[in-house]
């Protein structure tokens, strides 16, 4: 999953904390990578407001989940530990399939 | 190297050979001196914060030029999304350093000659814009930090540059030769300038033929020999060379300012930029001045620090509860986000130039810095109102530390007790070095003359407006027909 920031001119919560609480809570089921790195099947933007301004031009065809609250990071969380979340996405199963 | 980090800056700036003097004698190490050193750390944190992934989609951009990713500091507007992430990367970095960050200026100055070299160039066909072009990749390609050089001594105000009786109270031209030309004069309240890898010189005003020999625009290498750098002096400055670091408020970061002076110095043709095309002059000086009052924005980050501080103090001195302090952290609130809303609608409703570089709408930025040259004020009123007179009556880090009195100062400034006095003392000193200490030159004085004085706007504002057009919709209104003449 790569993690894209807003430029965090003026955010509304500490960013960079409720990232360390989806890795923290989500453990090994999920792993963040670099925006540039070539394997990326899906994105989370880390946006500071509502304004949601981060450029995410660069993942044209690539699933975005957005936040812009704590409240979506928990909900995100939730999703995740349920499974629902990147099932729905195609994400786990995508990764199943080239390990294989 | 598109992009340098700090430690990369810090060393580039070991590199320069500066002549520089503070308290009537030579600095020989400039980047570690303990004056100098937290306006060096302010200037390191815009090369910081563009290697952090949750900042760099606002510090950096991709180059018009190369296509490399740079820092915005070094980048040409290219869209209004360009312009207001400008606006909204000044208030990032005035919050994160709680002062002047000093880059702006020479950003702004790289803009405005984006645009005023190509205007020259469609008037007379030279090639100004070509060898600023190149001038820009290279400052890109080596993520350089430019000190932006525009108000000249200016001598008595009532004359014009040519009739001063001192020809030195504006930067001229004192010999042309085959490869460049040699000036002479000095540029006042740079910014910033000791830690800059360039100098960027503008003219300061518009200028008629007469002025001919001061219409120059040019860059050079901030330790090109014959340039000498005499330190401003800052309210409290000396603290920096205190033992500890309560006292100086900001423990890590600050501003400076200095006098440049150019004797008799060389500039190779191809650093010239403009070169006695003097109507064009009050364009150069429009330009700049546009993108440095929307540059103001920094100042809304600086509230932010500011109204945080108060907050703080008021939840320490178990006041925060009190209605009257309520509406003063609401009231600063309102002042400074009136702040952002200025410097956000100056870049949302700017234009492209014919160069293609974006532009600020002049109107908006003028009526942005009108605002900044009061509203810090009033924000630093009620700060100082809410953290009470302890601000400016208490003693010392070292008599709080001392074996003898210490005590005494623990237990008579505790308030709140669940709060030690050390920490009440910090954010006392913070609110103190941005009020009234040395990051208030940055918060108010900057703020009051910085792009210009309050006047200046003022003429910007009443040239801009388009009066005919609002009486002529209050007639309308009220049944007037409109005069026929």
């Amino acid at each position: 999953m790569a993690l894209k920031y807003c430029g965090g001119c003026n955010p509304l919560y500490n960013r960079v904390a409720v990232v360390k609480h989806i890795e923290k809570a989500c453990g090994d089921l999920i792993e963040f990578v670099n925006p540039e790195h070539r394997d990326v099947v899906f994105v989370l933007a880390v946006q500071g407001c509502k304004v949601a301004c981060a450029d995410l031009t660069q993942f044209k065809g690539i699933p975005i989940r957005i936040i812009t609250c704590v409240e979506d990071a928990e909900r995100l969380v939730n999703e995740i530990i349920e499974n629902n979340f990147l099932y729905e996405k195609g994400v786990r199963s995508q990764n199943s399939e080239s390990r294989s | 190297m598109a992009i340098m980090n700090a430690g990369q800056y810090e060393e580039s700036l070991r590199k320069l050979n500066l002549v520089v003097y503070m308290f009537g004698k030579r600095v020989k190490n400039v980047v570690d001196n303990p004056i100098i050193r937290p306006s060096m750390s302010a200037v390191a944190a815009t090369y910081e914060l563009a290697n952090k992934p949750e900042h760099e989609d606002i510090m950096t951009a991709t180059s018009h030029l190369t296509g490399k990713k740079i820092n915005r500091f070094c980048h040409i507007h290219q869209s209004l999304d360009d312009l207001v992430k400008k606006s909204k990367m000044g208030r990032l970095l005035g919050a994160y350093t709680g002062c002047c960050f000093q880059r702006c200026v020479g950003m702004d100055s790289l803009n405005a000659l984006s645009i005023v070299t190509f205007d020259i160039d469609a008037k007379y066909g030279t090639e100004y814009n070509k060898r600023f072009l190149k001038y820009l990749e290279y400052v890109q390609e080596n993520d350089l930090t430019c000190d932006g050089a525009m108000t000249d001594p200016k001598g008595d105000r009532g004359r014009a540059p040519h009739q001063q009786s001192d020809p030195d109270m504006f930067m001229h031209v004192v010999e042309e030769r085959k490869d460049g030309i040699v000036v002479r004069g000095a540029k006042a309240h740079q910014t910033g300038a000791l830690n800059s890898h360039e100098i960027i010189i503008m003219p300061t005003i518009s200028m008629r033929e007469e002025d001919k020999d001061y219409a120059i625009s040019f860059a050079l290498p901030s330790d090109a020999k014959g340039i000498v750098y005499i330190m401003g002096r800052q309210s409290c400055d000396t603290r920096k060379l205190e033992k500890g670091t309560i006292d100086r408020g900001n423990q890590f970061y600050g501003g400076h300012e200095a006098l440049v002076v150019f004797d008799n110095v060389f500039v190779p043709w191809e650093r010239v930029f403009m070169y006695k095309e003097y109507e064009f002059a009050g364009s150069l000086v429009e330009k700049f001045a546009s993108y440095h009052r929307q540059s103001y924005a920094c100042k809304v980050g600086v509230g932010d620090v500011l109204i945080g501080a108060a907050q703080t103090i008021a939840e320490y001195n178990g006041v925060q509860k009190a209605s009257h302090i309520k509406d003063k952290i609401i009231e600063m609130n309102h002042l400074n986000e009136t702040l952002y809303c200025g410097c956000i609608a100056c870049a949302s409703q700017g234009h492209k130039e014919p160069s293609g570089t974006y532009y600020v709408n002049t109107l908006l930025a003028n009526v942005h810095k009108q605002n900044v040259t009061r509203f810090p004020y009033e924000i630093s009123r009620l700060a100082q109102d809410i953290a009470g007179g302890l601000m400016v009556t208490l003693p010392s880090e070292e008599d709080f530390k001392s074996t003898d009195v210490g005590k005494w100062v623990e237990k008579y400034y505790k308030a709140n007790p669940n709060v030690p006095t050390e920490n009440r003392m910090r954010i006392l000193r913070l609110i103190e070095n941005i009020t009234l200490g040395t990051a208030a030159v940055g918060y108010l004085t900057e703020s009051m003359h910085g792009a210009g004085s309050p006047q200046a706007q003022r003429i910007m504002i009443s040239r801009q407006v388009n009066l005919k057009e609002k009486q002529r919709s209050a007639k309308r209104l009220c049944g007037i027909e409109e005069e026929v003449k």
